[in-house]
């Protein structure tokens, strides 16, 4: 269960990591001090709930399908 | 695990020791970065060593028959191609050496990792995020070569309505651009935080036992010892992971279903 979790967390963080670069740096870029940062910040939250919602998404064939009886999905993680 | 110099440092035990790079060998700086051969690329090479002895060893001699060493070569050949063919099909096939390559090099470093007085290659973000880069650049090119231009459908969701497409355009970009850092982060967080937790674990049993407290030391020791346990299976599913997630990013790029 700590692996699920874990993976959430690296899930979203990575979409606000991503998010909050791509902004400061067009900020950096345009010059246009907090803009782009807090509008891509905020995207970049939707984009790690989106991940998020994937993953579980992609769990749950795999669980099905280890129901079913065959091919092995991508996690196996507890 | 436990490091050599931290029973002078002052403070005793520092977990965090276990990761720290030195140079081996000193080179000049080329072009401004440094080149010297660290524990680090020691680790990495040894690693690299061993996969191409071990596979060379497994297939020195392909008998019908085979023997122990040729059954575990043939067995990570066998895991590798299945995964290919479940998650990509029969195209993927091209990109299996790649693949295996990756797969191996990942298992043998956290192993490697998990020997006593070693270092563990993995748990330093920049190999694994320079392994995720790797896999992110493949699959971005694989994806224009295959599909040119109309890989950029891959960002564009289908049946929705036409004033939400350029903000959702740019989710799924965002989205696109977390995959090396979560694949690197996962690799590398599992990695660092097991490591950290074995050297807390084992400074409790020497504190404890120091202390003269030495009975009261087995509860952290018997931890210890289960979570060298855990930690093993941990390196191998983390390499497992890591190459499974490749093979999916691959697919996607290949046949483009979302």
């Amino acid at each position: 269960m700590l692996g699920l979790a874990y993976r959430f967390a690296v899930e979203m963080l990575a979409g606000i990591g991503v998010g909050g670069f791509l902004g400061w740096w067009m900020d950096k870029w345009f010059g246009t001090a907090p803009a782009f940062l807090l509008i891509l910040l905020f995207l970049g939250m939707i984009a790690g709930v989106l991940n998020s919602v994937r993953t579980v998404n992609e769990m749950r064939r795999s669980l099905d399908q280890n129901a079913a009886g065959t091919a092995r999905g991508p996690d196996q993680e507890e | 695990m436990a490091g050599g110099r931290n029973a002078e440092s002052g403070t005793g035990l520092d977990p965090m020791h276990q990761f720290e790079v030195y140079p081996i060998v000193e080179l000049p700086a080329v072009a401004g970065i440094d080149t010297s051969f660290t524990n680090s690329s020691l680790w990495m090479v040894l690693a690299v060593g061993l996969i191409g002895t071990f596979m060379l060893a497994a297939s020195s001699r392909s008998a019908l028959v085979p023997g122990r060493l040729q059954l575990m070569g043939e067995m990570a050949y066998k895991f590798i191609a299945d995964m290919i063919q479940e998650n990509i099909g029969n195209e993927g096939m091209r990109y299996f050496p790649f693949i295996f390559s990756l797969f191996m090099f990942i298992l043998f470093c956290n192993m490697l990792g998990m020997l006593p007085y070693s270092f563990t290659v993995t748990s330093h973000i920049i190999v694994t995020f320079a392994l995720a880069a790797t896999v992110f650049m493949l699959v971005t090119m694989v994806g224009f070569a295959r599909h040119g231009i109309g890989f950029l459908k891959l960002f564009v969701p289908s049946g929705i309505p036409a004033i939400l497409v350029p903000l959702l355009v740019v989710i799924e970009l965002i989205s696109y651009l977390t995959r090396p850092v979560s694949l690197s982060v996962r690799l590398f967080g599992n990695m660092m935080a097991g490591h950290t937790m074995l050297k807390i674990f084992g400074g409790f049993v020497i504190g404890l036992s120091s202390a003269g407290l030495a009975p009261l030391a087995i509860a952290p020791f018997v931890l210890m010892v289960a979570l060298t346990g855990l930690e093993l299976l941990i390196a191998g599913l983390q390499a497992y992971v890591f190459t499974i997630l490749t093979c999916i990013y691959l697919n996607e790029a290949i046949h483009m279903d979302h």
